[in-house]
């Protein structure tokens, strides 16, 4: 569209027509073939990467609101959610335009937060308020706040939106919320400074990553109970810098990702015998983790080495880098 | 819609005195599970009473204060291999690196921040098509050479941060020193005048003009181990790069 410009000015006719030719040009992009887009929320630059899917280039920086953190899309993934950390609030952009849409009130501090599974309400962690607050987003109205443990952080919910867990990063715990009542029905205490909750999705697994105290811990949702205390042991890595924090489960439920921070690795890992299958070398301080919408892939972020790597579901190998902005935080990959 | 976290906890707590006579009553109604017990009982565990925020570990900015370190970026010891090595273990190629003539020769030039990355590509290329059937084994003998001359470097550079950290907190006591001297000292015209004052008063502006210099330096000297971190990073994916 913007090559060869023609050297005189075009009659109106020829300016309607490539305006039309213009949209048809857009409306054949907006299709759903091979279209992937991956957004990474800069944690230092204070924007969001565009990367595309198929080329695995950077296609658009768009410049955000201070820290972005957080960042999810909506189920139809036509919307994606920034938690923009020093402007308390989050901002919501349209996937296919690139454009700020609307901002949502989020309470001081929104680190991280998850969507319902019908894409309403939005559940926020307020790291510097002891807070989640739950946000309607069609309406732009603050639900309610659930006071919880210490700079609340990680937040997990049930597929069928009937539990939510947040983690508590000082008080070490994971809170159960009851989605109907707004209420905390238990509370388990888990390692060091847990980070992040994510639900097998048979509803069946909780798990929590807990970065100081350097394990996961899978809880059965029902009984509130621990099931299994995951440790890491990487050969040539010294324990401390072994700190799990973004965790994602395929959708069979079978495999779990785990992102293991300074180790600079991704455990790959059985979620059935618990088995660890592999110690995925990726970037440096992986963060947080992304499937592809066909889940054939997972994108790591990676905060020290700017960059975020993929990863080969199928083969569990890792198949190329993307050098992004400053302090990559967190990912999500819409079609 | 706001709690009061104190008031919640107390109602936790009632709830939990309360939930210990009703709960195995309603069990036996045949009503629910105890662990299904609707919302409005509490939790079983209650939130502790607020606590302060525990010290952070290294990795955050909110890293706990450490009078000699003065960076922002936490402090992070020696670095192990792991973090950027996938390959089969070191421990051997860190102690016969050095006897290969060629990984010797090209260990120094990797390692120099002032190799650029379209130069480094080509070394690295050079290197593994020379060491033909070896390849793998020689590209190991190289990544050990890299990363034990960068972390040298960097504990190096670690313990000249906080070297220059101490110096600082000296520096900065002997200025506040000759600051109260020199204001107890400032009685009338004719002292303030006198050439010992005057000079007296030049070199407490110098040690501050050496102070201040030495504060902004410091946001440079701080990257140091970063970027060093990121270079034996960069290493470890181009040489394993070219490994098979």
């Amino acid at each position: 569209m913007t090559t060869d410009a023609p050297p005189r000015r075009p009659s109106r006719t020829a300016r309607l027509l490539s305006a039309s030719a213009a949209a048809a040009a857009l409306l054949a992009f907006a299709g759903p073939a091979s279209a992937e887009k991956i957004f990474v929320s800069n944690e230092r630059d204070h924007t969001m990467s565009v990367v595309d899917g198929a080329t695995l280039k950077v296609v658009e920086t768009i410049k955000t609101g201070r820290r972005p953190r957080g960042i999810t899309a909506s189920p139809d993934g036509k919307l994606i959610y920034v938690c923009t950390s020093d402007d308390n609030r989050v901002e919501v952009y349209d996937s296919a335009t690139h454009k700020l849409v609307k901002t949502l009130p989020s309470g001081p501090d929104p680190e991280l937060f998850v969507l319902h599974p019908s894409g309403n309400p939005l559940y926020i962690a307020n790291e510097d308020d002891n807070m989640v607050t739950i946000v309607d987003v069609n309406t732009g109205q603050k639900l309610a706040e659930v006071p919880v443990g210490v700079e609340p952080e990680g937040m997990g919910i049930s597929p069928d939106g009937k539990t939510l867990v947040n983690t508590s990063e000082t008080t070490s715990m994971a809170h159960f919320i009851d989605t109907a009542t707004n209420q905390i029905v238990e509370n388990v205490v888990v390692d060091s400074r847990p980070r992040v909750a994510e639900f097998r999705s048979d509803n069946k697994q909780v798990w929590v990553s807990a970065e100081v105290g350097g394990t996961v811990s899978v809880i059965d949702p029902a009984t509130h109970q621990i099931v299994k205390k995951l440790t890491f042991e990487i050969p040539g890595v010294t324990a401390e810098a072994i700190q799990p924090v973004g965790v994602k489960i395929t959708k069979d439920g079978k495999t779990a990702f785990v992102a293991l921070g300074p180790a600079n690795r991704v455990a790959v890992v059985d979620t059935e015998t618990f088995a660890i299958k592999k110690y995925l070398l990726v970037g440096q301080r992986v963060w947080q983790l992304a499937f592809s919408p066909d889940e054939s892939r997972l994108y790591t972020t990676n905060g020290n080495s700017n960059d975020i790597s993929i990863v080969d579901v199928a083969s569990d190998k890792v198949t190329k880098s993307v050098t992004v902005g400053r302090s990559p935080w967190g990912a999500v990959a819409v079609p | 819609m706001t709690i009061p976290l104190r008031r919640l906890t107390a109602a936790t707590l009632a709830a939990l005195l309360a939930g210990a006579s009703l709960a195995p009553q309603a069990f036996a109604q045949g009503a629910q599970a105890p662990s299904a017990a609707p919302a409005s009982d509490g939790p079983k565990t209650p939130l502790p009473a607020p606590t302060p925020r525990a010290p952070q570990p290294g990795g955050d900015r909110r890293a706990a204060p450490d009078p000699d370190w003065p960076c922002i970026q936490p402090k992070v010891g020696a670095l192990s291999y792991g973090q950027m090595w996938s390959g089969a273990p070191l421990e051997q190629a860190l102690e016969t690196w050095r006897q290969d003539e060629a990984v010797a020769d090209l260990v120094p030039v990797i390692v120099a921040r002032r190799t650029k990355p379209e130069e480094l590509a080509a070394e690295l290329d050079t290197f593994a098509k020379a060491a033909g059937a070896e390849k793998n084994a020689k590209l190991t003998l190289l990544f050990a050479g890299a990363f034990e001359e960068l972390n040298t470097t960097r504990s190096a550079i670690l313990t000249g941060i906080e070297r220059y950290a101490r110096k600082q907190r000296t520096l900065s006591e002997k200025i506040k020193q000759e600051s109260l001297k020199l204001a107890s000292e400032r009685k009338d015209m004719a002292t303030q005048n006198s050439p010992e004052f005057q000079q007296k008063e030049q070199e407490r502006d110098w040690d501050t003009r050496i102070y201040d210099e030495r504060s902004q330096a410091l946001t440079y000297v701080c990257e140091s181990p970063v970027i060093l971190e990121q270079l034996a990073f960069t290493l470890g994916r181009e040489i394993q790069a070219r490994m098979d």
